[in-house]
């Protein structure tokens, strides 16, 4: 059974007693909270992901509590758990869903390390990866968005996990976080697009979650093959301007933005060379979304 | 030895002085998501040089680094008379085999007296899953056993147990 | 080592099963495993280390070695030398014993 199709009582009831199992691929996620105001949001942005059974192995248990004291009512707050451990200082109790997102990423960040984590938003198209490494002012997150939302696959708009040995893409399709501007654009050009509640006031500003598709969330134990490297950069102003990468600073530029590339050593060195051995790397300037997307269909051929 | 006789040319318009530089993460995780440093995971086996494992290891780490892993536990037996010993156990990589106690949600993972030396395995019984933390000096790391409240099973820690 | 005494140096690359060496259109990654580095090496710092690992040289021989399209030397043996020392800072490269003790 689908998350979207459970009565959202019963999703609240999951949250507040086993847990909400959800598997992203090679990550395996469980969710607990007394934050009742979570499971509407986590339903509508988690909507086409079956329910896991409640046994197993989770590669990261999460749980979000209202803080204790005077917090749980004065200005409440929420804290984020972690196997019995809590990581970060609480945020403002109405931000409860972007602050499960930002600790799976984290736990993701910290324990997936039997795979190279790139940071990278990563799309497919024909067998075809598209890896679109996150650099600041980049515009990752709406070209990656905007990418899914014209048939691409998508595989992630926060991780590239590179499967160590054969330096294949592992998709982890979960909702991609768009901030400010970035909403009202993806919401003009998808209008179609299923997107969550609005957040404001985080410390990234106004975040808004985009819902994977079933289509994605469906495939997400398929892996892809790398075949193209664009290293975007939002330009407003411009329609759309692309030139060939060298490919040495491409791996540096890669391996520099990976989560844990130093950690795996000779190995991480040996998948992101892998990689950018297979690729076309390209740098690619854009104002114009379906400029940017048009370029990017005629270089993956 | 002798030099080899072949010449080498620099490709034309690219003679320029040697250049080296360090590819230096921006601490991935850390400019990512705030956290301090990176653990780094060490063959202890392999890297014997002790100037190499302290350049490894970060001074400022406050994070513990984890990997999943699969276990197998099974039984073990005497090498002598193959008689099999109670209970089941899982072998770490310093040659002795630990001692793996279920007890409905909790785990513990003690160091038996039994080595690779005495014993051997006799069958599997099952796999264990664990999230396997490293800390800064590699010699204390935890386990995290799967655990439906969250909170790690076992402070069991002991060193030189192989990724 | 400092650039002087790396001129007068012969060496040779390290050997090491960890050592990764990746070269695209001239220039190269190496991983380091002695120091858990990945380094970006320019085109001329990529053959002076290719060279390295087919044969132990010094600066001088290494400046013979590495020549132009008209096959003059590209590279003056100081350079060399700062590079080496360099890389010998890094411990990719190590003095070639061996000659020293022949």
């Amino acid at each position: 059974m689908k998350l979207g199709e459970l009565p959202v009582g019963e999703v609240e009831r999951l949250l507040r007693r086993e847990g909400l199992g959800l598997a992203f691929g090679p990550a395996r996620v469980r969710l607990r909270s007394e934050v009742g105001a979570l499971a509407p949001a986590l339903q509508r942005v988690y909507a086409a992901y079956p329910v896991e059974a409640p046994g197993g192995f989770y590669d990261v248990s999460a749980r979000l509590a209202p803080a204790g004291g005077l917090r749980r009512f004065v200005r409440p707050q929420v804290s984020f758990w972690l196997d019995g451990e809590s990581p970060f200082e609480p945020f403002p109790a109405d931000t409860h869903l972007p602050l499960v997102e930002w600790g799976v990423n984290w736990a993701i960040a910290m324990r997936l390390n039997q795979h190279l984590l790139l940071h990278a938003g990563v799309v497919e198209r024909g067998g075809r990866a598209v890896l679109l490494p996150a650099l600041p002012a980049s515009g990752k997150s709406t070209l990656t968005a905007a990418l899914a939302s014209r048939g691409y696959r998508l595989l992630s708009d926060e991780f590239g996990v590179v499967r160590l040995g054969d330096a294949l893409l592992l998709p982890m399709p979960r909702p991609v976080a768009l901030k400010n501007e970035s909403i009202a654009i993806i919401r003009a050009f998808a209008p179609g697009a299923v997107i969550g509640p609005e957040f404001p006031k985080t410390r990234k500003g106004t975040v808004a979650h985009l819902a994977p598709d079933a289509a994605s969330v469906a495939a997400r134990h398929t892996p892809a093959a790398p075949a193209l490297i664009v290293f975007p950069k939002y330009t407003p102003g411009i329609g759309v301007e692309v030139e060939p990468a060298p490919k040495a600073r491409a791996f540096a530029q890669l391996s520099v933005n990976a989560f844990n590339y130093e950690l795996l050593g000779p190995a991480g060195f040996d998948a992101v060379g892998a990689i950018v051995s297979r690729c076309g790397c390209y740098q690619l300037r854009f104002g114009d979304l379906d400029a940017a997307i048009e370029q990017i269909g005629r270089l993956l051929g | 030895m002798k030099m080899k006789v072949s010449r080498r040319r620099l490709i034309q318009g690219a003679l320029a002085t040697p250049m080296v530089l360090t590819v230096r993460s921006a601490a991935g995780t850390g400019a990512a998501l705030g956290s301090a440093g990176a653990c780094r995971v060490v063959d202890r086996d392999r890297y014997r040089d002790g100037q190499v494992k302290k350049s490894l290891l970060s001074t400022n780490d406050e994070t513990i680094k984890y990997v999943r892993k699969e276990y197998k536990v099974g039984e073990i037996r005497k090498k002598s008379n193959k008689a099999v010993e109670s209970g089941h156990y899982l072998l770490g990589d310093d040659g002795f085999y630990w001692k793996v106690v279920r007890s409905g949600d909790n785990c513990d993972v003690t160091k038996s007296s039994f080595t690779t030396t005495s014993h051997e395995w006799h069958k599997d019984v099952r796999k264990e899953y664990g999230l396997r933390g490293f800390d800064s000096t590699y010699s204390q790391h935890k386990w995290i056993w799967e655990k439906p409240d969250y909170s790690p099973l076992t402070g069991s820690c002991w060193s030189s147990l192989k990724v | 080592m400092d650039p002087a005494r790396a001129l007068a140096t012969r060496f040779r690359l390290v050997q090491h099963p960890d050592l990764r060496i990746l070269t695209f259109d001239g220039e190269s990654l190496v991983f380091n495993p002695r120091l858990w580095h990945t380094h970006f090496l320019n085109a001329s710092a990529g053959l002076i280390l290719e060279c390295l690992g087919e044969a132990p040289a010094s600066a001088a021989e290494l400046a013979a070695l590495l020549v132009d399209e008209a096959g003059r030397p590209a590279l003056p043996p100081d350079q060399i030398a700062t590079a080496l020392a360099e890389l010998a800072g890094l411990r990719l490269i190590e003095p070639d014993d061996a000659a020293a003790a022949a």
